[in-house]
């Protein structure tokens, strides 16, 4: 019996790892014809043809804030200086318990106004809506509401106070390239196809340069858990999504930055409040409804850098934000479980579902019976160590050569990095991935699922700032 | 990472170079393009750039091509002799036409764009054949400049299109048509009367409104019964951007049958017209209506609807209660820039 289950057990791992080797290599070929085509025939004379035009359409800027007291004047400015010719930034105050508002209020002379604010879709109460008596901050809005537990909420009462068909979604610890809003509209524009939402790459801002809100000089993470996740970032956007994106499976916009189609987004709901995978929910339920309502759509991805956000300084943080991450992928699962494998759902149901189930939901949990597994045959001196060496050594290369390919494409393409040794920092993280943070983002995601099927509570936004141009704190 | 470090390298030298070019390039730009005093002959210019930037070799000339399409963008001057001189001495268009003749769609793609950034009137001949040609973006491109660069009939593909013009396509469109210099714009309402093609009667319908062309008021009033309502919402603002006042009746007639699209737009259109013979109208679709959006377009309307509409306004904010009375605060403030 054991031994037939053994024998199961190697099939699948054989056939599951194949599959996925597969995957990668046929991802990197569409990321490749998508970077591609995207540098060929885009040029920075489109941000000079939208700026100077009267069809160029408004955009919103949507951006939540809870407890964002020490950087939350300096990134609002950053986003009152987005180079674009029509837009509005909007604040959602989540019943901070810090002095977010009173910074607000003080910095850019706000005051209470009567504001008809239309709850198209439900969010927690809005206490009050703030406009500046200062015309040179007349695009910015301040939402005060009662805090919903979640960023969706927020994100929501933002949605409803816009007033622009399109709106960009992001955190207000963010930093935005100023050409964001040029380079992200495009996709929508010019496309056959009603495209939806659109994402661009984020990068962390932990070590970058930062003057007024403005990234001045971009630099990869000094410390070793920001800068794995520097790499990881950069695989995920221009390996993954990009890839993804030519063939139309975008499975989530980032919540950190996507531009969406606000009425779809509210036809679809808005951000589900109790969801915490928000962001690849709110794609689904818009995917959902275009489908439902025999719509063509796109989901669109651009391989430009426009974002730049604190990733996790420690472990403790990471480990924080990555069980949310775990549990918020299950619970999607479990809540769009009608999706997966459903042809009426065309790539939705057949391909980007089946795809995040079997490579990211169930991932984890494969390779800890893996290991669970090889540890049984090392103790029943099972194991031909000759053929596991090869085996493991076949993965790990494979693994490496992956994350080395993006990072040259990167530095094809575009270049953040000023010097080659700032390159070489990153590659380093290529090779120790495997030893250090891929079991601990391993071990997060399966804690994550614990916590789900335990019903454990969890709040957003308790991720510690420590702020950009701020001498640095030591994180509690 | 062989690969990596060979890349940055080059990248890094290119990089340098450039740092060490970029500021003799926009010196002798300035000189030769916005010196009153200009005597230059084409034999100066080139020998001047050959002498301070190097040789003329494609590196060198993508350099400077990009340097004077930003010149000309941030500056915004109109085409002199200098300019043009400049262009001749320096080879600039041949440079781009070869780009057209030897290299990948992208290329062709931005050989086209730099044409049109520069307003370098390349022969018809040259572009014509890209505008049938079977990459979608180089297609567009060129069909886009052909309408700033043909002498005998700029608008051929408007008759002929059958492709979805996008809103990027109708954002170049219209980039194309303002750089036409000393030709008359055609009248747009030829298109929105014949063409088949929805995506161009939206564009002429645009454009109708754009340029203020009146005479294309009466076969606007046809297109109102275009079973397309978005076609028709467009049509509305139209009428409303060019005044169309005599037509006020029928779009408050027509009112009660539209979408909530078009019934926007027939607010926003009678707001615009101030003729007062709609004050009781909008005052009756403020009562009436239970859409939040329209009834603050309304009320919009309403406040700029001159003297009696800014006294019913008033009145309105006295008497009015709940959320129509904070729709009207909302209007009313000036602190609100995007009602």
């Amino acid at each position: 019996m054991i031994e037939q289950i053994r024998t199961i057990y190697e099939y699948f791992i054989f056939f599951y790892a194949t599959s996925l080797f597969i995957s990668y290599i046929i991802l990197a070929i569409l990321s490749f014809i998508g970077i591609s085509r995207y540098k060929g025939y885009n040029s920075e004379l489109d941000d000079n043809t939208l700026m100077s035009s009267p069809l160029t359409p408004g955009i919103s800027v949507v951006a939540p804030a809870f407890n964002e007291g020490l950087t939350i004047i300096t990134n609002v400015r950053s986003l009152l200086t987005l180079n674009y010719p029509l837009f509005e930034v909007i604040i959602i105050n989540d019943g901070s318990k810090d002095d977010t508002l009173e910074k607000l209020i003080e910095e850019f002379e706000l005051e209470e106004t009567p504001f008809a604010y239309v709850a198209k879709i439900k969010t927690k109460p809005v206490k009050r809506i703030f406009k500046s008596r200062n015309p040179a901050y007349s695009i910015l809005t301040v939402v005060d509401k009662e805090n919903g537990g979640t960023k969706a909420d927020a994100s929501n009462a933002g949605i409803n106070a816009s007033s622009f068909p399109y709106y960009l979604c992001t955190d207000v610890d963010c930093i935005l390239d100023r050409n964001t809003l040029l380079k992200m509209i495009k996709p929508i524009l010019n496309s056959k196809k009603n495209v939806i939402a659109v994402g661009a790459v984020l990068r962390m801002s932990n070590s970058c340069d930062i003057e007024e809100g403005i990234i001045t000089r971009v630099r990869p993470p000094k410390g070793i858990i920001p800068r794995f996740q520097e790499m990881e970032y950069i695989r995920a956007y221009l390996l993954s999504k990009m890839g993804w994106s030519v063939v139309n499976c975008v499975p989530n916009i980032s919540g950190g930055l996507g531009l969406f189609d606000k009425e779809v987004a509210v036809r679809a709901g808005g951000y589900d409040p109790l969801s915490h995978a928000e962001d690849m929910d709110l794609v689904t339920r818009m995917v959902s409804y275009m489908i439902n309502n025999k719509q063509n759509y796109k989901v669109d991805y651009i391989p430009l850098s426009c974002c730049w956000t604190e990733g996790p300084p420690n472990m403790r943080i990471l480990n924080r934000q990555r069980t949310r991450w775990g549990r918020g992928l299950i619970q999607l699962f479990y809540e769009h479980r009608k999706i997966l494998f459903n042809r009426k759902y065309k790539n939705m149901g057949l391909i980007v579902y089946p795809f995040a189930f079997l490579y990211e939901l169930l991932a984890p949990v494969i390779e800890a019976l893996g290991w669970i597994f090889f540890i049984y045959l090392i103790l029943t001196n099972q194991v031909n160590w000759y053929n596991a060496f090869i085996i493991l050594l076949y993965s790990y290369t494979f693994s490496v050569m992956i994350s080395t390919m993006v990072i040259l494409w990167d530095q094809i393409t575009f270049k953040y990095y000023k010097t080659f040794r700032e390159v070489l920092s990153l590659v380093l993280m290529v090779f120790l991935e495997s030893f250090i943070y891929h079991p601990l983002i391993m071990f997060f995601a399966i804690r994550g699922y614990y916590d789900y099927l335990t019903s454990k509570e969890f709040e957003w936004g308790s991720m510690t700032r420590q702020g950009f141009d701020q001498p640095k704190q030591k994180t509690s | 990472m062989a690969s990596m470090s060979y890349i940055r390298y080059i990248y890094n030298r290119r990089k340098r170079k450039e740092e060490e070019l970029v500021p003799v390039i926009d010196e002798l730009l300035i000189q030769y393009i916005f010196d009153d005093s200009n005597t230059y002959t084409e034999q100066d210019i080139y020998e001047d750039f050959t002498k301070r930037v190097g040789k003329l070799s494609k590196t060198n000339l993508d350099l400077i091509t990009k340097r004077l399409i930003l010149a000309k963008i941030n500056f915004n001057f109109k085409v002199n002799e200098p300019f043009n001189r400049l262009i001749r001495a320096l080879g600039i268009e041949a440079f781009i036409e070869k780009k057209l003749d030897f290299s990948n769609a992208y290329d062709k793609m931005k050989g086209i764009q730099e044409l049109s950034a520069l307003s370098i009137t390349t022969s018809e001949s040259k572009i014509f054949p890209f505008t049938y040609s079977v990459n979608k973006n180089v297609r567009k491109e060129a069909r886009s400049s052909y309408l700033r660069l043909s002498k005998n009939d700029p608008f051929k593909f408007f008759d002929e299109a059958t492709e979805t013009l996008n809103e990027w396509d109708q954002i170049n469109l219209l980039k194309q048509l303002l750089s036409i210099e000393n030709t008359i714009i055609p009248n747009f309402s030829k298109w929105v009367a014949y063409s088949k093609n929805e995506s161009i009667v939206s564009f002429s319908i645009k454009m109708c409104a754009y340029f203020k062309q009146k005479e294309s008021i009466p076969t606007l009033i046809e297109t109102l019964k275009h079973d397309n309502h978005i076609l028709r919402a467009e049509t509305i603002k139209a009428l409303g951007e060019l005044q169309a006042t005599d037509y006020e009746d029928i779009l408050r007639d027509m009112y009660a049958n539209q979408p909530d699209n078009c019934q926007v737009e027939i607010i926003r259109a009678i707001g615009k017209f101030h003729t007062g013979k709609s004050l009781d109208f909008l005052k009756q679709t403020f009562d009436e209506s239970i859409q939040t959006d329209t009834k603050k377009v309304i009320a919009e309307a309403i406040n700029n609807y001159g003297p009696d509409g800014k006294a019913l306004f008033e009145e309105l904010l006295n008497t009015e209660t709940g959320f129509p009375h904070l729709i009207l605060q909302h209007i009313a403030n000036p602190l609100i820039k995007f009602k």
